[in-house]
C-alpha cells in the first residue's frame, strides 16, 4: 500500500471517517505526509467570491448524510469583505447538522474586514445546537447568544477584534455595543464549564473584570484586552487603571484556579506620584535561555504579587506599561516556581497563547 | 477487435467495447481511428491485464460514468459498499490488488479503481495503526517524540 503514489494512497485513505484519519497519521511517516497535504483538519469556508462560497457550502451540505461530515470536529469559517447574510444563514444550517463539531472558529481575521452577526437559530433547534462544542473563537463577529444555550460543553471562548482599529471607524462605531455584548456573553456562559476566556475589548473596566470573575469562577486563563504583539500594539490605547490595585485583586478573587491573566490595563502609575513611572530600571538578563530586558521596578513586581495574593494559582500576568517616549508596551510577569519571585520582562509575550494555541490545535493546520 | 500488448510482450485480442472501458485505450482508439496496429501497454503485465480485462468484460454493457457522476463522487458522499460480483472479483492477494489499482489508474478505469481503493479502505477500517502496519508490512518510522506529538495534536478530536 505504502508504495502507491500519493494520489492513490489518498484515494484509499479518504474513505475513512474523519476521526479515523487522525489515527491513520500514526501509521508511518509516509501516510502522515499524505494526510498532512490532503486532509482538511477543518471545514474551511473561505473568503473567496460569493459564488465560490456558495459552492463550498453547497458541497458541504450535500455531504450532510455522510460519515465524513458527521465526524468532522473542527470548522473554520472565514467570511469575505462583503457581508453575505445568505452565506451566514447557510452556515448556520450547516452547523445545525454538524452535530459532532467541537471546535468552531468563525468571522473575518482581516483587521479591516467586516463584522458579522450570526443570526439566532430557531427555538426548536437551540437545545441541541452546537451541543458538542468545546471551543468557540469569534473573529470580529457576534454570535447570537441564544445559539449558545445548547452548548453545554463549552470550555474555551474567545472573542477577538470586536472593535474597529482605525480612528474613522472608531468614530463611526461610538455607540458600538462591544462592551455590552461581552457582558451579555459572559452571563450566557455562566452555566458552562468555562476555563479559558478571552475578550479583546477596547476598554477594560473594573465592572467587567468583576462580572467575568463572578460568572466564570473556574477560569484558568483570562485575557481582557489584547494579546500583545508588535502587529497589534498600535491598534489600542491602554486604559489607565483608575483605582487601586486592591480593587482589581478583589474583583479577580472568585477565580481561585486562575493561572494566567492578561490585560491591557495600564499600571504605570503608583500612589506616590502624579506622573507615570516608566520602566527605565532595566537590566539585561536571561529567561529560559532567551536574553531579554528585565525590570525590577518594585511597583511592577508588587502589582503582580498583590494579584497573586487574591488568586494564589497565578503564575503569569500580562500588564501594560507606558514608555518614556509616550508609547506603551506589553510586559510579561512570570512567577518563578522555585523562588516564588515575580520576574517581569519585555520578551515577546505569549501568555495568551495559553488560550488559543496551547490548548487548541492550530485551526489553519 | 483490439489488440493489446503488455509490458511482458503478451498480446490480448479483445472486443472494442471491452477495451474501451479504459478511457486511456478509448482515447487512443479515437486518436488513431480504424487500425490493426497493436496498442502497447508498457505499464501493465499480462497477469494484471488478464484480471483487468475480466472486469471490463463483465461490465462492458454498463453505461460509462459521466462527468456528473465523477463530480458527485468528489462531494465525498461515498460509501465503501462493493457489488457482489466485484467483491468476488477483487478477492486476490495483496500484491495483485495493488497492481490492479495501479493498472486501473494508468488505464483510467474509474469504477475499477474505486473497487480496488474501497477494498483496501475496508481492510483498514476499524484497525489500529499497529494492526495496519502488520497487515501491509509497514515499518513504523516515527521517533517516540514524533509519535507523541501526533497524539497530542489529535487530542482535541478525542471524546473527552
Amino acid at each position: 500500500m505504502i508504495k502507491l503514489p500519493d494520489e492513490l494512497l489518498w484515494m484509499i485513505l479518504s474513505y475513512s471517517k474523519y476521526k479515523d484519519l487522525l489515527h491513520l497519521r500514526l501509521v508511518c511517516r509516509r501516510v502522515e505526509e499524505v494526510l498532512s497535504q490532503m486532509v482538511p483538519s477543518t471545514i474551511i469556508i473561505t473568503d473567496k467570491p460569493r459564488s465560490s462560497v456558495a459552492q463550498k457550502i453547497k458541497l458541504i451540505q450535500s455531504d450532510l448524510g455522510s460519515d465524513y461530515i458527521q465526524s468532522v470536529r473542527g470548522a473554520m469559517i472565514i467570511f469575505s469583505w462583503i457581508q453575505d447574510l445568505d452565506s451566514i444563514t447557510s452556515t448556520l444550517l450547516l452547523l445545525r447538522k454538524t452535530a459532532s463539531l467541537k471546535y468552531l472558529c468563525c468571522g473575518c481575521p482581516d483587521i479591516n474586514g467586516p463584522y458579522y452577526f450570526f443570526p439566532p437559530v430557531t427555538p426548536a433547534v437551540r437545545p441541541h445546537f452546537l451541543s458538542q462544542l468545546t471551543h468557540l473563537d469569534l473573529f470580529k463577529s457576534h454570535m447570537a447568544l441564544e445559539n449558545l444555550k445548547g452548548a453545554r460543553n463549552l470550555s474555551s471562548v474567545g472573542v477577538r477584534r470586536l472593535h474597529p482599529s482605525h480612528a474613522d471607524l472608531r468614530r463611526a462605531q461610538l455607540n458600538s455595543p462591544e462592551l455590552s455584548y461581552v457582558e451579555n456573553l459572559v452571563r450566557a456562559l455562566a452555566d458552562k464549564p468555562i476555563r479559558y476566556f478571552r475578550a479583546d475589548v477596547e476598554k477594560v473596566t473594573i465592572d467587567l473584570v468583576r462580572l467575568v470573575a463572578q460568572m466564570l469562577p473556574k477560569l484558568v486563563s483570562l485575557v481582557l484586552g489584547f494579546k500583545w504583539t508588535t502587529t497589534i500594539s498600535d491598534t489600542v490605547s491602554p486604559e489607565e487603571f483608575d483605582g487601586s490595585l486592591d480593587k482589581l485583586a478583589n474583583a479577580l478573587s472568585p477565580c481561585q484556579a486562575l493561572d494566567r491573566f492578561c490585560t491591557t490595563w495600564f499600571i504605570g502609575r503608583d500612589k506616590t506620584t502624579s506622573t507615570p513611572h516608566h520602566p527605565i530600571a532595566l537590566q539585561w538578563s536571561d529567561i529560559a535561555g532567551k536574553p531579554c530586558w528585565m525590570t525590577r521596578e518594585p511597583w511592577i513586581v508588587n502589582a503582580s504579587s498583590r494579584l497573586a495574593e487574591s488568586c494564589p494559582q497565578l503564575s503569569a500576568i500580562g500588564w501594560t506599561v507606558l514608555t518614556s517616549g509616550g508609547g506603551f508596551l506589553g510586559l510579561g510577569c512570570v512567577r518563578d516556581a522555585g523562588t516564588d519571585q515575580w520576574r517581569c520582562s519585555f520578551v515577546p509575550f505569549d501568555l495568551t497563547d495559553g488560550v488559543m494555541a496551547k490548548w487548541l490545535p492550530d485551526p489553519m493546520r | 477487435m483490439v489488440n493489446l500488448v503488455t509490458s511482458d510482450n503478451e498480446s490480448f485480442t479483445v472486443e472494442k467495447a471491452v477495451a474501451s472501458r479504459s478511457v486511456l485505450i478509448k482515447n487512443m482508439l479515437e486518436d488513431v481511428g480504424e487500425s490493426d496496429q497493436p496498442i502497447p501497454l508498457p505499464n501493465v503485465t499480462a497477469s494484471v491485464l488478464k484480471k483487468v480485462l475480466e472486469y471490463c468484460d463483465h461490465h462492458k454493457n454498463e453505461p460509462m460514468p459521466t462527468s456528473e457522476d465523477l463530480a458527485a463522487e468528489d462531494t465525498r458522499k461515498r460509501t465503501t459498499d462493493i457489488g457482489e460480483w466485484d467483491q468476488k472479483f477483487i478477492q486476490v492477494d495483496q500484491e495483485m490488488l495493488f497492481e490492479i489499482i495501479l493498472a486501473a489508474n494508468y488505464l483510467d478505469i474509474k469504477p475499477l479503481l474505486d473497487v480496488g481503493c474501497k477494498t483496501v479502505a475496508n481492510m483498514i477500517k476499524g484497525k489500529t495503526p499497529e494492526e495496519i502496519r502488520k497487515l501491509f508490512n509497514i515499518v513504523n518510522d516515527f521517533t517516540p517524540e514524533e509519535e507523541a506529538q501526533i497524539k497530542k495534536e489529535n487530542e482535541w478530536a478525542e471524546d473527552r
